[in-house]
């Protein structure tokens, strides 16, 4: 599975909101996450990916496409 | 404004001593009134607090409003690993009108944050109390906060958060929220639960658990009830979901 429907995938398990207007594009402000969601997600992210992305740089991420590209970073430099 | 008869006699004590920084003695005087007691019977603030509790928290409140200097004396049994800096820790408690470790983490040079949107008001009553408030780091309780906490908790800090808050805004804090507990589980952190009381000398005395998270979480909820209760049988607190 490529990084863009991995990402999408964890996030529809989080996601309170109608998943099926998730996209790329999509805010993470309008994922509806609380702060236990957001935890989650990002240990799934890094399970996911069996990456550990620094948590300032994940809290930087402003769409779904921002962590896409944040995964795809820290997957290159392993 | 009127205010209660309660009120009026401690900041008529307050007045009448001088406000010295030892606040024991504007306490003992307080609780040796039979009037002033009279006053407190069924009466509980919105830290549940009542008794020694609650008058050592009305003789704050009314310093902190008139500014006045305050050095209360505070006794506590903290674990060894609650001053490990090569270690995360997670401590945890419940709203006070003053905290009995920000001047122990202050003092003793532990990296900490605290998490709390009352920032404000945390400086100026530690530095009513001569704690330095530009040592103190703080933790927004907004969506991004347990991440917050995990980032510092990585890097060795000590995280201190209250779990108590009111519900539809009521004015009494009488729920426990579990997501520190969550965090505390999910990061294996140590995590510490701790809460303070007044003595009759008008002392306070900051009393702790350590957590294992490891345990069934139904079961580390009820072991923090029953500490709680153990210190402060009067208070009634339940977890229920932070919204």
């Amino acid at each position: 599975m490529n990084t863009e429907l991995a990402v999408l995938s964890i996030i529809k398990k989080f996601s309170k909101g109608n998943s099926e207007e998730l996209s790329i594009n999509t805010s993470i402000r309008h994922l509806n996450f609380d702060s236990l969601d957001f935890l989650e997600f990002q240990m799934a992210i890094d399970d996911e990916f069996k990456i550990e992305v620094e948590i300032d740089d994940f809290l930087k991420c402003n769409h779904v496409s921002d962590i896409i590209n944040l995964v795809n970073i820290y997957c290159n430099k392993k | 404004m009127m205010l209660d008869i309660s009120y009026q006699l401690v900041i008529d004590t307050c007045l009448k001593r001088g406000f010295p920084s030892d606040i024991r003695i504007v306490f003992i005087e307080l609780s040796n009134n039979p009037f002033f007691l009279s006053t407190l019977m069924n009466k509980k603030n919105k830290y549940q607090n009542v008794g020694n509790d609650l008058i050592f928290d009305m003789i704050v409140a009314v310093y902190i409003s008139n500014r006045k200097h305050f050095l209360p004396i505070v006794h506590h049994e903290i674990d060894d690993l609650f001053f490990q800096k090569d270690i995360p820790r997670l401590v945890l408690g419940l709203h006070s009108k003053i905290s009995s470790l920000l001047p122990i983490v202050i003092n003793n040079n532990i990296p900490f944050v605290l998490v709390s949107d009352a920032q404000k008001r945390v400086k100026d009553v530690a530095f009513l109390r001569g704690a330095d408030p530009n040592r103190i780091n703080f933790i927004s309780s907004d969506n991004s906060c347990l991440l917050n906490a995990k980032s510092h908790l990585k890097r060795n800090y000590l995280v201190y958060s209250m779990i108590d808050f009111s519900f539809n805004h009521e004015p009494m804090y009488s729920k426990l929220s579990d997501r520190m507990l969550k965090l505390g589980r999910l990061t294996q952190s140590p995590t510490i639960f701790g809460l303070s009381c007044v003595n009759s000398a008008g002392e306070l005395t900051y009393v702790s658990k350590n957590l294992e998270l490891t345990a069934d979480l139904d079961l580390v909820k009820q072991n923090i009830l029953s500490f709680i209760h153990q210190h402060k049988p009067y208070s009634e607190f339940n977890f229920d979901k932070l919204n």
